[in-house]
């Protein structure tokens, strides 16, 4: 077996020192190029978003990704991680009334999800979420084609934030073009809980007195979100 | 050092590892042709093993930064493929002592490096429409996304391919040896 440093049997030059001077050289210039790039200071959020801030009632924090939520009400049943759209026969929270959120958007404008106004489509959205990032601009392309009746809003809601998880929600939202109320879910996810939320994306209708129609888990489509949005008219 | 710094830093080896790849491939390919491999593998493949251990350590620790320091969570594939990186790792340091050693690591890094695909097309093509994302830890998920394609399955299977290039240089460069 040939031994590292041997030096080569045709008489040439050896690429040896060559090889990892290189290397080094590489693995110097790529530290030093990141230091350079983001600081190289450390984590003010490492983890699974856990920033120190609590649920309704304390601080904002997440990088301005998430903030207080006050929520009013009676928790909805949570719902199982499971693909479905869930109706009376199998859902014991269609009928009841929703917690009322009241929270900030991203420029810190105040946003209510309650009581009032018409029927109401609430998407619980994760920013690392591939199937979120797929219906997000599926919805928008809806909202901007006129496929949701007038009476009917349509909020967000960015929760289980993970600010390590890159396509941080503010962006990602500006980017998909979304022009309804984004609420901002606290760093544990207050909002989502209180909703029962099952998997990403979760979505609760609601009656104009806040009342569930039904709840969705999973992602769907276009053709799926237009026939639940045109459902709600007039409810 | 903050994760971002980190993520930045693994990113660019990965973007290294994958030049390495690029120019080996071409190289492979142009001394065929010109019939300069004998020297070329004279030249290389002695820190073939070298390297590719050290491409397993590299792996092997920022694995458990990821999951130790950053506290990202493994999924169940980024488990499958720490069962062969981890090992690998371990048999690679071993075969500078026992030789035939070497084949173990090879089929780790092959095993790793299919899982490591298949968990890179489970995070760009996630399951068709009506799919949904766990609230706790999907396979689909990713906890790093550096330039929009380096994610941790990224940067395992760029490392795999690299030891699979380097044990390989450094068996055939031994068996040249043995030949001469």
């Amino acid at each position: 077996m040939t031994q590292p440093g041997t030096q080569p049997s045709n008489g040439g030059r050896s690429l040896g020192p060559l090889i990892i001077g290189g290397v080094v050289f590489f693995l110097v210039l790529a530290l030093v190029a990141a230091f350079a790039l983001t600081g190289g200071g450390d984590d003010e959020t490492t983890g699974s978003g856990n920033d120190g801030s609590t649920s309704s009632g304390s601080t904002s924090g997440g990088n301005g990704q998430t903030a207080e939520v006050t929520i009013t009400g009676q928790a909805l049943s949570p719902m199982p991680n499971t693909v479905q759209v869930t109706d009376a026969s199998n859902d014991e929270s269609v009928g009841t009334v929703a917690p009322t959120l009241t929270g900030v958007d991203f420029n810190g404008e105040t946003v209510t999800i309650g009581p009032g106004g018409g029927p109401k489509v609430v998407m619980f959205l994760a920013h690392w979420c591939p199937h979120c990032q797929r219906e997000l601009p599926v919805a928008a392309q809806l909202l901007a084609d006129g496929k949701v009746p007038d009476d009917v809003e349509v909020y967000a809601v960015s929760t289980a934030v993970m600010p390590d998880r890159g396509n941080l929600p503010s962006s990602w939202f500006a980017d998909e073009s979304w022009n309804e109320p984004v609420l901002l879910d606290d760093a544990s996810s207050s909002a989502l809980s209180a909703y029962g939320g099952g998997g990403f994306p979760y979505v609760v209708y609601l009656d104009s007195e806040h009342r569930v129609l039904t709840r969705t888990a999973g992602e769907f489509g276009a053709d799926v979100l237009e026939g639940l949005w045109e459902a709600l008219a007039g409810k | 050092m903050s994760t971002e710094t980190v993520n930045l830093f693994l990113a660019f080896l990965t973007l290294g590892g994958v030049a390495a790849l690029a120019v080996a491939t071409t190289a492979a390919i142009v001394a065929a042709a010109t019939g300069a491999r004998a020297r070329m593998m004279t030249e290389l493949g002695p820190y073939g093993l070298a390297m590719a251990f050290f491409v397993a350590v590299t792996a092997v620790a920022g694995s458990l930064y990821y999951s130790e320091v950053a506290d990202f969570e493994p999924c169940r594939l980024c488990w499958l493929q720490r069962y062969c990186m981890y090992p690998a790792a371990l048999v690679l340091g071993l075969s500078f002592r026992w030789a035939w050693l070497r084949f173990v690591a090879f089929g780790l890094a092959v095993v790793g490096l299919g899982v490591s695909i298949y968990h890179r097309l489970e995070q760009q093509f996630p399951d068709d429409i009506g799919g949904s994302c766990a609230l706790d830890n999907p396979c689909s998920g990713r906890w790093v996304d550096t330039f929009g394609v380096i994610t941790i399955p990224t940067m395992a299977g760029v490392a795999f391919a690299l030891i699979l290039l380097f044990v390989l240089l450094a068996h055939v460069a031994d068996n040249r040896g043995d030949a001469a």
